[in-house]
């Protein structure tokens, strides 16, 4: 007699439950292997290796130097598309004052990581998974194992250190170009009447927002780097698996990257 | 360690299958300095395995293995990346690291070992590369170089850590002729200049016959060791005469 298949789906509840605890576990795997990596980084007793420093070198100018046109391009826009915008509207309603005071929230803080964020997930995220997946399935990586090197220390915290220290300064050029772009242009098209609006930005600043502005960059930096290792260390054998990976991390780093660029905005 | 201590000593090793089940047949072996084993047998018969097991990179499921002295099977992971300075192994394919061109790839094991100043590293990069003969260029990234010249480079990388034993899996993988020669001269000149004991899992039995010093003969329904090719060829079991005769038709 045939077995009764249990429903795909189940419950709607027991499907809630799992995908939850799914979540749950899968954040708790993450966290144990970044703070795994960064133990053996710490035990080794020196910041850097000489053979590691130079992946550190690596990443950050393959994630920072290298993607700061792209950057810049969609920074300006941003400058012209909102910045700009929002002071035509300001211009319009009479309330000058408000808008240097949003405009240092909403581009500057807010727009700024979490549109350098999407970049270094869709650059650099993406790139760590695939370079990883496929060393991987080369033998690459159990290669260099078997010399002795740690992994971790090799791999990992190199592309955590080097993708946060390019998520913040990639993020603090965007604001700049976003905000004083955004000014300049309009200043041209209105005759130089919104040039003042950067005195009152300046001015507007609230100084706590700016360790908040440098935790969350260098969260976000770990989050895209880390979520992309993990990733592509999951790729073992087959080479289908290299794609999903990559998928998964690019999705899983949004997602992280959005849910800790909200609680951090509740919470503070 | 005295002179005369093996460097490799396995008792009644039983290495895992893939999803963990142990291997049916017992493996006990001695290995001395300047010794060459080849293990050999058909496809299936567990090559890789034995010799993933020998070389304590995988836990075996039943038995000891000890490797320089260390018993496997207690190894805590600093101890274990410690020994595989001492105990090389080249997997299938020879793989190098991909991103970092020839030469590289022979000095970062050194490099991130702090054995030396960059320039010390370099010289003895070179010297190494010398000794082996290394015909390709260093400055290409691996993608580019022949299977032998990855095979010679992934050598050198293991050699830049002075090891006393080196595992080598299918190393005549995709070489012609002439290269195996020369790949087999790489191997006697291992073992007779640099002492090193060899351990090679391979199909290539032209070499076990003239090279080996042991012949670790492994078969799915059978397992055993021999001392030297007359022994190997003269050997009644029905899986080794199975294994030879396949061979020479």
């Amino acid at each position: 007699m045939a077995e009764a298949r249990a429903p795909r789906f189940g419950s709607p509840a027991g499907w809630t439950g799992r995908r939850l605890s799914g979540i749950g576990v899968y954040v708790v795997d993450l966290t144990v292997f970044v703070l795994r990596a960064f133990r053996d980084w710490a035990r080794r007793g020196r910041v850097f290796n000489r053979a590691t420093l130079q992946n550190v070198y690596s990443q950050v100018i393959f994630t920072g130097v290298d993607a700061l046109p792209l950057v810049s391009f969609l920074a300006l826009a941003v400058g012209l598309s909102i910045t700009s915008q929002m002071l035509k509207l300001a211009r319009a309603l009479g309330s000058e004052s408000d808008v240097a005071d949003l405009l240092t929230n909403i581009v500057g803080s807010e727009l700024s990581s979490l549109l350098t964020a999407i970049i270094l997930i869709g650059r650099s995220g993406s790139a760590i998974a695939v370079d990883l997946g496929g060393m991987n399935l080369r033998g690459e990586v159990e290669g260099l194992e078997l010399l002795g090197i740690n992994v971790n220390e090799f791999f990992v915290t190199p592309r955590i250190i080097g993708a946060a220290i390019s998520q913040f300064v990639l993020a603090v050029w965007f604001a700049a170009i976003a905000l004083f772009g955004g000014v300049f242009i309009n200043s041209l098209i209105s005759s130089g009447t919104s040039l003042h609006q950067l005195k009152r930005m300046a001015e507007t600043l609230d100084p706590t927002l700016v360790p908040l502005f440098v935790l969350k960059n260098l969260l976000f930096g770990i989050i895209i780097a880390s979520t992309a290792c993990y990733h592509g260390f999951r790729v073992r054998r087959s080479p289908t698996e290299l794609p999903q990976q990559t998928q998964r991390a690019i999705v899983t780093s949004l997602v992280l990257v959005f849910a800790a660029d909200g609680l951090l905005a509740v919470v503070s | 360690m005295s002179a005369a201590a093996p460097l490799l000593q396995a008792v009644e090793l039983r290495p895992r299958r893939e999803g963990d089940a142990a291997m049916e047949h017992p493996l006990s072996l001695e290995v001395k300095a300047g010794d060459t084993i080849c293990l050999v047998g058909p496809n299936g018969g567990g090559k890789t395995a034995y010799l993933r097991a020998l070389a304590a990179v995988d836990r075996p499921a039943a038995g000891t293995v000890k490797v320089l002295g260390q018993d496997a099977s207690r190894l805590s992971t600093d101890a274990w990346r410690a020994l595989r300075l001492r105990a090389a192994y080249v997997l299938e394919g020879a793989p190098l690291l991909s991103v970092v061109n020839g030469l590289i790839n022979v000095t970062l094991p050194a490099m991130y070992h702090r054995l030396g100043t960059a320039t010390q590293v370099a010289a003895a990069a070179q010297d190494l590369l010398t000794f082996l003969d290394y015909p390709g260029r260093q400055d290409l990234l691996p993608a580019y170089l022949n299977q032998h010249e990855r095979l010679l480079l992934a050598i050198a990388r293991c050699l830049m850590l002075s090891p006393e034993l080196m595992f080598l899996d299918e190393p005549f993988h995709m070489t012609d002729n002439a290269c195996r020669e020369r790949e087999a001269e790489v191997f006697r000149r291992l073992t007779q200049e640099k002492g090193l004991a060899v351990l090679i899992a391979t199909h290539n039995l032209g070499f076990v016959r003239r090279h080996a010093d042991k012949i670790v003969f492994l078969h799915p329904q059978w397992v055993g060791c021999f001392e030297g090719w007359k022994a190997f060829s003269a050997a009644k079991q029905a899986e080794v005469r199975d294994f030879l005769d396949t061979d020479q038709r």
